[in-house]
């Protein structure tokens, strides 16, 4: 069983924030859990999604309004700010199509990446390292499979695609057949929105995976449940995962509006960077971003509790069985099996389930060889 | 000429023609608001899903769907003010959750039957309105036929063409066409040659009906967008026949 696991990918225009970690945790453990039941792989291409009107607009904005910014040495939250100032400036004015084309030609030639963006991501290579993620490539180029034009027609040829750019309309995305309103994905003069950098990228893979999972913010659902569509009456067979995002004092802001250090990665690693050994500290990040604080957004984030979680992991390391050669053995016997149990039935591994097992204190858990290949 | 006043009289005298299928109550004011009132919301809607702009194909298959409407739906048409909403679709995507009266021959088109406009709220949901884009490149002239046996009968339709984008294209052709079908203006087997003009022409032609609307781009003013020549009809035919008895609202 093939199984592709492709999550929304977070375009590098500001710090990571605390959903963006939540998401990233989510995503890393059932990937790496899933690959030691089955062949697994885990789509995640910056260069897919650099062409959209966020990042492209974005460098646009860095380059027109921020000509002085040292992309050598700008901080993620430095460049968070000056995110923030692109939105309100094309929340009044959205920047003309036409000052785009520059921005849009080079990725698509070359996959040139912005030196901003450029910045943020060898940032990130940082803190992947530090949270130990399997890193996708975030700093290679990647092209989608398919050009624009490419995917349109493909569409179109399923009836999944409406073009109205011959009339002085955009492109739709049409699944009216199944019940669901048409959705815009290019505008008329055919500048492509990130639903359509998706399809350009997962439509050429369908056909190499049994399984697809799409992990995406649960205020995506609508755009994602259309994708599911689309992708399923291409021949594959898809699952999703919606996941919510983590408020803070009940509210959840979008990083478009700001985000304090405290809320972001880098700002985590400052509070936790010695409080706990490597191994403790990831699994206690993995044990409260995906068991303690679940799919939903029910929850708001909690310094001491991820305190308490990590110094909970670093007693569940150190716990019995710990060092012991022979139990670990066994336990890498009975790994298979546990993963399989969590599930539900579905070619991947379900993060939650999982996680929330290994928290368990009445059954036996094969934590030492789960935490090596999946938690660490 | 179609001077404001001539188009003013038509106009109003359209109101008052679909007021009275409305039945008593149904006032309208004689000198003041009449702009408003050519505005006002309609009674009746066809929805119209359009997978592109074909003039030519558009054309005939109003002709089509006009004829093929049954006589009380064409009561309904007539004795209302029929709102024709274009939305953008693939009718073949459509046709299993929603019931078309009409598909035209190339399956890019499909009509509605005349309804209150709540009965097609599902499928507008669904949909967008076709784009309000400027209007491509259009033949100088196209034909078209009503259905039926064919005749001798020959008539003409002008259609202004500047000032006009795609989507009241649409509005404008497809309410004179409708309209002349369901009077009976032009009959069954009649050739129709459309001409695309910049502005209509009233010093040349005596129009025996027009589709008069407000004109967007004047406050306060009228315009004839479109106009059906009938050969053999007198000047100021206008004034007669069923047209002048039933008429639907200038509204879009």
């Amino acid at each position: 069983m093939k199984v592709l696991i492709a999550p929304v990918t977070v375009t590098p225009t500001k710090a990571l924030g605390l959903s963006h970690v939540k998401g990233l945790l989510w995503v890393d453990t059932m990937y790496r859990a899933t690959r030691l039941l089955t062949d697994a792989d885990y789509l995640y291409s910056h260069t897919t999604y650099n062409t959209t009107r966020q990042t492209a607009g974005f460098w646009e904005y860095l380059d027109r309004a921020c000509p002085d910014v040292d992309a050598s040495t700008c901080t993620e939250d430095d460049v968070g700010r000056l995110y923030v100032g692109y939105q309100a400036e094309a929340r009044e004015r959205p920047t003309p199509e036409q000052a785009l084309r520059p921005y849009i030609q080079a990725v698509e030639d070359s996959g040139w990446v912005h030196p901003v963006s450029r910045r943020v991501l060898d940032l990130w290579v940082g803190h992947y390292a530090w949270l130990g993620l399997h890193d996708p490539g975030i700093t290679q180029v990647r092209p989608p499979g398919l050009r624009f034009e490419e995917a349109v027609d493909l569409l179109a040829r399923h009836g999944l695609c409406l073009d109205m750019r011959r009339d002085g309309g955009p492109v739709f995305l049409d699944a009216t057949a199944q019940g669901l309103p048409l959705r815009t994905i290019a505008t008329p003069t055919g500048h492509p929105n990130y639903l359509a950098c998706a399809l350009r990228e997962l439509i050429p893979l369908l056909p190499r995976y049994e399984r697809v999972v799409l992990v995406h913010d649960r205020e995506l659902t609508e755009d994602y449940i259309l994708l599911d569509k689309i992708c399923t009456t291409l021949g594959a067979t898809v699952h999703r995962v919606a996941l919510d995002r983590v408020p803070v004092d009940n509210v959840v802001r979008s990083s478009r509006h700001g985000v304090e250090r405290r809320h972001t990665l880098a700002g985590l690693a400052d509070e936790l960077g010695d409080h706990a050994p490597a191994e403790a500290l990831r699994l206690g990040m993995r044990l409260y971003f995906i068991a303690g604080l679940g799919k939903s957004g029910h929850q708001s984030f909690r310094m001491d509790r991820l305190r308490c979680t990590v110094d909970r992991a670093a007693k569940l390391l150190a716990g019995a069985g710990a060092g012991d050669t022979q139990a670990d053995t066994d336990a890498a016997e009975d790994v298979a099996a546990f993963l399989r149990r969590h599930t539900g039935g579905r070619a991947h591994v379900d993060p939650y389930r999982l996680t929330s097992a290994l928290l368990a204190r009445h059954r036996r858990v094969p934590l030492h060889p789960l935490a090596h290949a999946v938690y660490s | 000429m179609l001077t404001q006043q001539y188009l003013r009289t038509k106009a109003i005298s359209r109101i008052k023609n679909a007021h009275a299928g409305l039945g008593p109550g149904a006032d309208i004011p004689e000198k003041a608001g009449w702009h408003a009132t050519l505005q006002q919301a309609p009674t009746t809607t066809v929805t119209v899903v359009m997978r592109e702009f074909d003039p030519a194909a558009f054309a005939q298959s109003a002709l089509d769907y006009a004829t093929s409407l049954p006589g009380n739906l064409r009561e309904t048409w007539l004795q209302a003010c029929t709102r024709t909403v274009f939305l953008a679709g693939r009718p073949a995507n459509l046709v299993s959750r929603f019931r078309f009266h009409h598909i035209s021959d190339n399956s890019s088109m499909a009509w509605t039957a005349p309804a209150p406009a709540s009965e097609q709220t599902a499928l507008r949901r669904l949909l967008k309105l076709f784009p309000a884009a400027d209007l491509p490149a259009l033949p100088p002239t196209m034909t078209a036929r009503v259905p039926g046996t064919p005749l001798t009968a020959e008539a003409q339709l002008d259609v202004a063409t500047a000032r006009v984008s795609g989507a009241d294209y649409l509005v404008h052709v497809h309410h004179l066409l409708a309209e002349a079908v369901l009077t009976g203006r032009i009959r069954p087997g009649t050739r129709l040659t459309a001409r695309h003009i910049p502005t209509l022409d009233g010093a040349a032609h005596h129009y025996a009906m027009l589709r008069i609307a407000p004109d967007p781009t004047a406050r306060e003013r009228l315009r004839a967008y479109a106009g059906l020549v009938v050969p053999g009809s007198p000047a100021g035919s206008t004034h007669r026949g069923p047209w002048a008895q039933k008429s639907p609202c200038a509204t879009g």
